[in-house]
């Protein structure tokens, strides 16, 4: 375990963000990555990056509002809860963030390029979940919290994570069976 | 403002919404946005629709009253 700390754990960071770098650099410079080709199958339309554009909008007021009520909240009765660390209310101001951006493209149709796999996405949302929840399940049984004496478990972060890739996977459901009865409407 | 011109143009060449989004890569929505007039599409697009209905601009976005 001190190796890990002392050794590892600061290659393992040092990877991470080399990682990232890399990744990062290839998406910019790579035409692959690039939503610019004409004729492409895979793009953005038009109307779809100006509801992206609202939709960043709208994530940023919820992260930052989250974030407010949180403070308010920790502020007010914090006392009474000591072992409420702010590193659960920084997850869950930025999971908020991201649940409001999906949603709100997923009911305006811009959550998906042209020619997206919209069934693979749900499905690899579903397994998402189920792996989020199954980690959770395993460690129900060490008789432990969340949260204890301000660490915050990977259990939450499980939580988390199935819960946006719940309510992402259950809008996607919805908005499908919306654009089904919607395309019936509008043809006939 | 509903666009009926676009909507008769679409109808007469009897294509679908799904299939003129295709030939003018947008999605569905977008010339279901168009014809419902809750979008105001690029002149890029008006163009493309245009020509995908063999249709001028002034036949299909062209109000003389506005």
């Amino acid at each position: 375990m001190d190796y890990f700390r002392t050794i590892g754990l600061p290659i393992a960071l040092v990877l991470f963000g080399a990682a990232i770098i890399v990744v990062t650099v290839i998406s910019c410079t790579n035409k692959k990555f690039k939503d610019t080709k004409k004729g492409s199958e895979q793009v953005y339309d038009e109307r779809q990056k100006i509801l992206k554009g609202t939709a960043y909008k709208i994530a940023f007021i919820v992260t930052a509002a989250t974030l407010g009520v949180c403070a308010l909240f920790d502020g007010l009765i914090g006392s009474y809860y000591q072992d409420f660390p702010s590193a659960v209310l920084m997850i869950f101001a930025v999971f908020s963030g991201i649940t409001a951006f999906s949603v709100y493209c997923i009911f305006k149709e811009a959550f998906f390029k042209l020619g997206q796999n919209r069934k693979g996405y749900m499905l690899s949302s579903f397994i998402i979940m189920v792996a989020n929840i199954l980690g959770i399940i395993s460690r129900s049984g060490m008789d432990r919290t969340y949260i204890e004496q301000k660490i915050l478990f990977a259990d939450a972060l499980n939580f988390f994570a199935a819960l946006l890739m719940g309510i992402i996977l259950v809008s996607l459901i919805i908005k499908e069976a919306m654009s089904k009865k919607e395309t019936v409407n509008e043809e006939s | 403002m509903k666009n009926l011109k676009m909507k008769a143009a679409r109808a007469g060449k009897d294509l679908s919404q799904e299939q003129l989004a295709a030939m003018c890569n947008v999605t569905r929505q977008t010339i279901s946005a168009i014809e419902k007039g809750d979008y105001n599409p690029t002149i890029n697009l008006c163009i493309a629709i245009c020509k995908a209905l063999d249709k001028t601009l002034d036949e299909l976005f062209w109000d003389p009253e506005t």
